[in-house]
């Protein structure tokens, strides 16, 4: 798991954020039986190289861990499992959500930490 | 690259809709269509609002231009002292200014621009103020040309409709501005002259009020007075001032009148009326001559020398009651100097208070030292009022009247802004540097303790095995029964299997753990290679729960969890083996 969050403050990362809208998707259910996993749809608000904050339609349970797939650049998919550090409704209807990449074990995490890095080149 | 330039295509806001990458923006005619349908609505929306309510890709330059539009045009319009009805109007340009920004970049804002010629013409109506009357009706024409010519540049691309309609406005401004100051100039005479008049009359006013209410006065008395000593009192006021030698006698000569005139005051002393007779006719004729600069026809003073000689006889006069209305005392005092002083210092600027709900502007154009007032007029020179400088201040005192702002030029606007969004910029450019390689050192060091665990896990592996090695050995030395040596191996062939079909569960693989109505199925979610631990969650991502991988195994072996994910062929084939291997035990 990455440490950079600060957990008093929620959603806050204390790192630099690229603020930027893309189409995150968050699985909000697995599927059961014939019926498929749920997806949520989100834009992202900002990302950094450990976590994302993102805008949703509909709220999600603080604490839960999610698999997101999101997609930079309109190339590379990133499948990460992310835990939901928070989720407020704002004045706009919608719910922030802050979400913290977790580190599986396999390359996902060091991968979005690479790419996050190339984006803060440009 | 000019500062703009920089902030236009680095600068990074929250919660703006910005690309992330390389991510190919949307045909630029979105952006255009997106302003042009904000203008022609008359949004009074931010731009970025209009490019947050899409999901279509705008480019760093759009987003950042939309910004700078808004952020430009909140501060000027913030700062610029004029009627919140043109703010509210002028405002809306944004929409032109942001296609501009995007298009042009710092030559947008550049003096020579027709909207920054505009948004500093202004000024010129610093004082207007919306009151439904003549007075808004061209600068309500000009703001409908404006928006027609915005509106026209927008369709078709091109500036002339702007440029023309600009320079038609800084024309009429600038010959407004001479009209004002020419009917300003023309109103102070006018005024300056009749508050001299106005002083003398209220001055007037105040001495009769002062010396004949109450009295009792014959009516021919009455006549001279009204008819003839006031109009010479007026003058002498008016013409030499009520600190003068010929103000005072005048007043003086009033007060003898009066005395004479009413029996009740000059009946109780015989000698001083004796006194008074001798000279008064003689000291209304030295008034007259003083004040009016020649002789006085001597029949003027007739009515007084008849009611003179009455009175020295001693004969009854018929006398009626006085008809003098109130008038303020203060009017027979000089203005008050300090006064003076700082009511001067109050000449020449905006005012502005509310009325039934509406702002309305005035001007200060100047003190009238004669009354101690002070002149209002409106943006176009014509006179709003007169009122005693005292009023005033007690006014601005209790926060009805204020100041307006001093104006505030869009240069002046422009530069703050700019200022302000540097620090910012290059703030965010030394954070993302440090951001930058904060992750690729995370990514890194990420890598290699992945590569230390996997090495750790070989090597544990590696111990487990040949640890298993030499108890099957030293068991199978100790016990020779070759049944026992089968049930050890049998176990240990068990352990080993689940123990690898438990290594080789992935991440969103399922197990159950208990069976029957308690049974609880939940996902891989996370493997912690260093600690052996793997982390299940349900299928919302919810009651996590840790097991050790030896204790999943073991649980596994004795019946009470389940791997599910590689298939009911798994958990079939892997129950047959374990069910064998109990009976054949």
């Amino acid at each position: 798991m990455t440490g950079t969050w600060k957990p008093e403050d929620g959603e806050q990362r204390d790192e630099y954020r690229i603020a930027g809208r893309i189409v995150a998707d968050l699985q909000v259910a697995d599927g059961v039986g014939d019926e498929p996993p749920r997806w949520l749809r989100c834009r992202t608000r900002d990302i950094s190289a450990s976590g994302l904050s993102v805008t949703a339609d509909e709220p999600v349970v603080e604490g839960a861990l999610l698999n997101l797939k999101v997609t930079v650049d309109d190339s590379a998919v990133h499948s990460l499992l992310t835990e939901v550090r928070s989720c407020r409704e704002w004045a706009d209807g919608f719910w922030r959500v802050g979400l913290a990449v977790l580190d599986t074990g396999d390359d996902s995490l060091p991968a979005w930490k690479e790419t996050v890095a190339i984006l803060l080149e440009a | 690259m000019s500062l703009i330039e920089s902030i236009i295509t680095e600068l990074r806001i929250p919660d703006l809709p910005y690309p992330v990458g390389q991510s190919a923006p949307d045909d630029s005619s979105r952006w255009h269509s997106t302003l042009s349908e904000a203008w022609q609505a008359g949004s009074d929306e931010r731009v970025v609002t209009h490019l947050q309510r899409t999901d279509a890709v705008w480019s760093m330059r759009q987003v950042n231009a939309a910004y700078l539009a808004d952020r430009i045009m909140n501060v000027f319009l913030r700062r610029s002292g004029l009627h919140p009805y043109l703010v509210h109007r002028a405002a809306r340009l944004r929409f032109w200014l942001a296609l501009d920004l995007e298009a042009r970049g710092a030559e947008a804002v550049s003096e020579q621009r027709p909207l920054h010629r505009w948004l500093d013409s202004l000024q010129a109506l610093r004082g207007w103020s919306r009151t439904g009357g003549r007075s808004d009706r061209p600068v309500e024409s000009h703001l409908a040309a404006m928006e027609q010519a915005v509106g026209e540049a927008f369709r078709t691309g091109g500036e002339e409709p702007l440029e023309a309609c600009v320079s038609d406005w800084l024309e009429q401004i600038s010959h407004q501005a001479e009209q004002a100051e020419r009917v300003a100039q023309r109103l102070w005479q006018t005024e300056s002259g009749a508050a001299g008049q106005r002083a003398a009359e209220q001055a007037v006013r105040a001495a009769l009020s002062r010396t004949c209410r109450g009295r009792q006065l014959p009516a021919s008395l009455w006549a001279f007075i009204e008819d003839d000593w006031r109009v010479l009192m007026r003058r002498a006021a008016l013409e030499h001032g009520i600190d003068s030698e010929p103000w005072r006698h005048a007043f003086r000569l009033l007060e003898w009148l009066i005395w004479v005139g009413d029996g009740n005051l000059c009946g109780q002393d015989r000698n001083r009326l004796y006194h008074v007779g001798e000279q008064l006719t003689d000291k209304l004729v030295q008034v007259v001559t003083l004040v009016e600069g020649r002789d006085p026809d001597p029949q003027r003073f007739a009515p007084v020398d008849a009611l003179l000689a009455r009175r020295l006889r001693d004969e009854a006069v018929e006398q009626e009651a006085a008809s003098i209305p109130e008038a303020d005392p203060r009017w027979l005092e000089r203005p008050d100097e300090a006064q003076g002083d700082e009511a001067r210092s109050w000449v020449g600027s905006w005012y502005l208070y509310e009325a039934d709900g509406q702002q309305i502007r005035q001007f200060l154009t100047g003190f009238l030292e004669e009354t101690g007032e002070v002149l209002w007029t409106n943006a176009r020179g014509a006179k709003l009022d007169i009122e005693p400088f005292r009023s005033v201040r007690e006014r601005f005192e209790a926060g009805e009247l204020t100041h307006l702002p001093e104006a505030y030029p869009f240069a002046g606007v422009l530069s703050d802004t700019l200022d302000s969004l540097q620090r910012v910029l290059e703030s965010q450019r030394k954070q993302r540097e440090e951001a930058r390689d904060k992750a690729r050192e995370e990514a890194e060091a990420l890598r290699r303790a992945q590569e230390q665990a996997f090495e750790e896990e070989r090597q544990r592996e590696q111990e487990r095995e040949e640890r298993e090695a030499r108890e099957r050995a030293e068991a199978e030395r100790e016990a020779r029964d070759e049944a026992e040596t089968r049930r050890i191996n049998d176990e240990a062939e068990i352990r080993e299997k689940v123990l690898a079909e438990v290594d080789r569960l992935e991440a969103g693989s399922w197990i159950q753990l208990g069976s029957g109505e308690e049974a609880l199925r939940l996902k891989l979610a996370l493997r912690i290679r260093a600690s052996g631990k793997l982390v299940f969650v349900d299928r919302y991502g919810l009651n996590r729960r840790e097991i050790l991988r030896e204790d999943l195994a073991t649980r596994v072996r004795d019946g009470e969890a389940q791997l599910l994910s590689e298939g009911a062929e798994f958990a079939d084939t892997l129950s047959r083996v374990v069910g064998r291997l109990r009976v054949g035990r």
